[in-house]
């Protein structure tokens, strides 16, 4: 028993002998059955989503609350927002909050869009109720378990701070109830705030994260360092497309610590990996590859080209999209009065300062991998289908990530099927991947912001109104000014 | 050695050294086999001036000879990255010094060059104008010979720093890009460069005429 | 491979490791101190900044092999030092952070700036702080945490 209570307490479990500690402990609440969400019960014969609370909330003996974010979190502070939001109407006590990301599984599936994910700013839109219920019925759940104890009724309770306080002078710790409120039943119908009971939601809290981020001690997905773990890194072609035609890697190899090095497939084409015990040695043998590229199926692209199209596409008459103004008066306006102006926007990197990476294990009959993972569902089954394994033969760590802005939201998980085709070759051993520039310093090949081309012109004698056209993916851009 | 007070003495007295310095040199065979002193002419010490001038104003040393509160990278002499700046000393800014990344040695494996007390010339010693274009011969000339802008060198000076000073020797020993390859060399060896500084000191240091 | 001493926030360490290794990844890879980010390789970010003999340094483009006895400071260590444990409460109490990933380099950066000036003005903090980049943005908050930094050192 007081090994289990010591093992549930222990912050650096991995997250899988978390859950199992979490099915078996006594230690500490369990709120183990099934809550549906209104919102999807609207939806007629849908199955209602099933969301057991003991995945989310965790009241640890010593009274800190781990609460448990169904989302990826890169800077955009869901891994204190969602915690603010089931604490608050838990009653919990702030200052014990600790946050952690979820795993893959399907209770951490969004509930509008049924996938694992973050994007869209969906994560409060859509857990808002979700996280809401969670925090509520773990709190009746404790009130009814102090009610029974103090043989009063739960509406003669409150709580605050994570304590109950009954109709005389008892008082209840939520550390204390845990372990009787893990057997009571989870409430179907609960109570929520009005909002002006709330206190944490719509108030100015500090983010859970910010010390660790300011003394190095928060690992990201590139700090991890697993026993036996070796890393990677990936020679690519230098256009999309290409393919290893041929390679000398005498030269790699004979640097002390090279393990291997071998080709795999990319979305598009091959590219080289190279296996290493450190990233340094990786990086020398692969300054040291010497490989011969076939571009021949390669698309031929042409940036000029593409600027031609585009400003011919501008001009085309399509579908109105908005109208403001006097279409007619402005066209009989003579076009010495017209000034127009083309605003182009390049390819542009995403750069998140973190780069992309992987780490996967692959044991033959299962895997395990942890990765920044925006899109946690699909890199889950993208995994699984280049190691011949199910989705739910991977566990699939959600790691704290420096930042996306668009370039892991990819849904391809080209990255993680990279890692997993070295995983698969290297089968026993933990291998990162790492997404590193190469020595040319450059923007390792990624995908971008699509390139676009606005329109915009300007009417100025002294009565016009503005004419403004746009191509789809464009913001508005300033208009030219008269002069 | 030269403490009189007239001019005349003073004039007198330089043009001794120079007609001795000639004098000197008039038996030294010069080893590249382009001239010897024996045909060194005063004109000559111009066209000694343009071989000086034309390692001067090469990416390798020019690059931190700016007019401006940035150094230059790279054989296109762009602004360097990461927002460098020169600081009151041409040594960075705290937290952002050259010794934050250039360090006493050349780092090939990275591609940053490193040379002993990596530092920016100062201003007075600027190679370029405001828009980073290198300034003319004539200029560049009247620049390196003026005591208030050199920091108090006399020719012999002079070329005892093209001779020694660790950073211009940093120019021919320059290191390895971040790619790889070997960073382009001045058109002169490091021995051309001193010989051609020292038959231009010879010569008088003789400026082109002009802005 | 070649043997190392090296002092690293107070303490001797021995590592063995190619001469050309990056500060960064011996304390990274060999000393297993990942406070200190990889973000470019290329000195061009400044993620990778520790004190090396008490200036703010690119550990990302300083071979082991030129460090010698000078002592390294780095995010783990800098809460020791008065200056670095007031950057760090006023990075929380401003709530700078997002992502975090470039955070450690700008603390680095902001002590090394503060032991040079204690008052620093507009201008100085972009000077010194300019070279540290943040996709997420958090410059302002940056800004602030570095006065709020002053006013509590006084």
């Amino acid at each position: 028993m007081r090994a289990l209570l010591k093992a549930a307490s222990d912050r650096s479990l991995s997250r899988r002998s978390f859950l199992r500690v979490s099915a078996a402990a006594t230690g500490g609440l369990l709120v183990s059955v099934y809550v549906d969400l209104p919102a999807l019960a609207r939806q007629g014969n849908q199955a209602p989503k099933v969301f057991p609370p003991d995945a989310f909330v965790h009241i640890r003996p010593d009274g800190q609350i781990l609460i448990t974010v169904n989302r990826l979190e890169f800077g955009q502070g869901v891994h204190t927002a969602l915690p603010m939001i089931l604490a608050d109407e838990m009653d919990a006590d702030w200052s014990q909050v600790v946050a952690e990301l979820a795993p893959a599984a399907d209770v951490y599936k969004d509930p509008l869009f049924g996938i694992q994910f973050v994007g869209g700013s969906g994560s409060i839109a859509h857990s808002f109720q979700q996280y809401r219920e969670l925090g509520a019925k773990t709190r009746a759940m404790l009130v009814a378990t102090a009610a029974d104890r103090w043989h009063v009724s739960p509406d003669q309770c409150r709580t605050a701070n994570s304590v109950v306080y009954g109709p005389g002078n008892q008082t209840a710790r939520y550390a204390e109830l845990a372990d009787e409120a893990g057997r009571k039943p989870v409430p179907d119908k609960v109570r929520l705030k009005q909002p002006s009971e709330f206190r944490l939601i719509g108030k100015r809290v500090r983010r859970l994260d910010s010390r660790a981020k300011c003394d190095g001690s928060q690992k990201f997905g590139l700090d991890l360092d697993l026993p036996g773990m070796k890393v990677a890194l990936i020679a690519r072609p230098p256009v999309f497309g290409g393919r290893v035609r041929s390679f000398t890697d005498k030269e790699a190899r004979s640097i002390a610590g090279v393990r291997d090095v071998f080709e795999i497939p990319l979305a598009k084409g091959t590219a080289l990996a190279v296996v290493a015990d450190r990233f340094w040695t990786a990086k020398q043998a692969r300054d040291r590859l010497k490989i011969e590229w076939d571009l021949s199926g390669v698309e031929h692209a042409d940036s000029q080209q593409l600027s031609t199209k585009y400003k011919e596409l501008a001009r085309t008459t399509g579908n109105v999209a908005v109208s403001n103004g006097d279409q007619k008066a402005l066209d009989a306006m003579a076009p010495a009065n017209r000034m127009v102006a083309e605003y182009e926007f390049p390819y542009l990197a995403h750069t998140p300062m973190e780069p992309l990476n992987t780490t996967i294990r692959f044991d033959g009959d299962r895997a395990e991998a942890w990765v920044g993972s925006q899109f946690q569902t699909f890199d889950q089954m993208a995994i699984a289908e280049v190691l011949g394994l199910k989705p739910e033969q991977v566990t699939f760590h959600t790691e704290m990530t420096g930042g996306g802005f668009g370039r892991r939201a990819v849904a391809d998980s080209h990255v993680q099927r990279e890692a997993a085709a070295i995983a698969k070759r290297l089968r026993g051993t933990p291998v990162k991947l790492g997404k590193m520039m190469s020595r040319v310093a450059t923007i390792a090949p990624c995908t971008y912001i699509a390139s676009r081309l606005a329109l915009g012109g300007t009417v100025c004698p002294q009565h016009g109104s503005m004419l403004l056209s746009a191509s789809p993916y464009s913001p508005v851009p300033h208009l030219p000014p008269c002069s | 050695m030269f403490a009189t007070r007239s001019l005349v003495v003073r004039s007198f007295l330089a043009m001794f050294v120079v007609f001795a310095s000639w004098l000197a040199l008039a038996s030294v065979n010069i080893t590249n086999g382009q001239t010897t002193a024996t045909d060194a002419r005063p004109a000559d010490g111009l066209a000694e001036w343009q071989r000086v001038y034309s390692v001067l104003t090469f990416p390798r040393c020019i690059n931190c000879h700016t007019a401006t509160n940035y150094p230059q990278q790279g054989d296109d002499r762009h602004r360097h990255f990461a927002n460098v700046i020169r600081g009151p000393d041409g040594k960075g800014v705290a937290g952002l010094n050259c010794a934050s990344c250039h360090q006493e040695k050349n780092s090939d494996a990275t591609g940053v060059p490193g040379g002993h007390n990596w530092h920016l010339a100062p201003l007075s010693m600027r190679w370029q104008d405001p828009n980073d274009r290198p300034l003319s011969s004539a200029a560049v000339c009247r620049a390196l010979i003026d005591r208030a802008k050199n920091h108090g060198l006399d020719a012999p000076g002079l070329l005892k720093h093209h001779e020694e000073e660790p950073l211009v020797l940093w120019a021919w020993d320059p290191g390895r890009r971040p790619d790889g390859t070997l960073r382009a060399l001045p058109p002169l060896t490091h021995v051309q460069f001193v010989e051609a500084t020292r038959r231009w000191v010879a010569a008088g240091t003789p400026c082109p005429k002009g802005p | 491979m070649t043997t190392y001493q090296l002092s690293v926030n107070g303490q001797r360490k021995e590592v063995d490791v190619d001469p050309t290794t990056p500060l960064l990844w011996v304390l990274r890879e060999e000393l297993k101190m990942t406070g200190t980010k990889y973000g470019c390789g290329i000195s061009a970010c400044g993620a990778c900044t520790v004190h090396l003999d008490g200036i703010a340094s690119r550990s990302c483009v300083i071979p082991v092999s030129l460090i010698g006895n000078r002592p390294i400071v780095t995010i783990e260590g800098i809460g020791a030092d008065p200056v670095g444990r007031a950057v760090q409460d006023a990075w929380v109490d401003k709530d700078v952070v997002q992502c975090g990933y470039c955070q450690s380099g700008q603390i680095m950066t902001a002590v090394a700036l503060l032991k040079d000036k204690p008052r620093p003005t507009d201008t100085n903090i972009e000077e010194s702080m300019g070279g540290n980049l943040c996709r997420c943005g958090t410059y302002v908050r940056i800004r602030e945490a570095i006065k709020g930094a002053s006013a509590q050192l006084k």
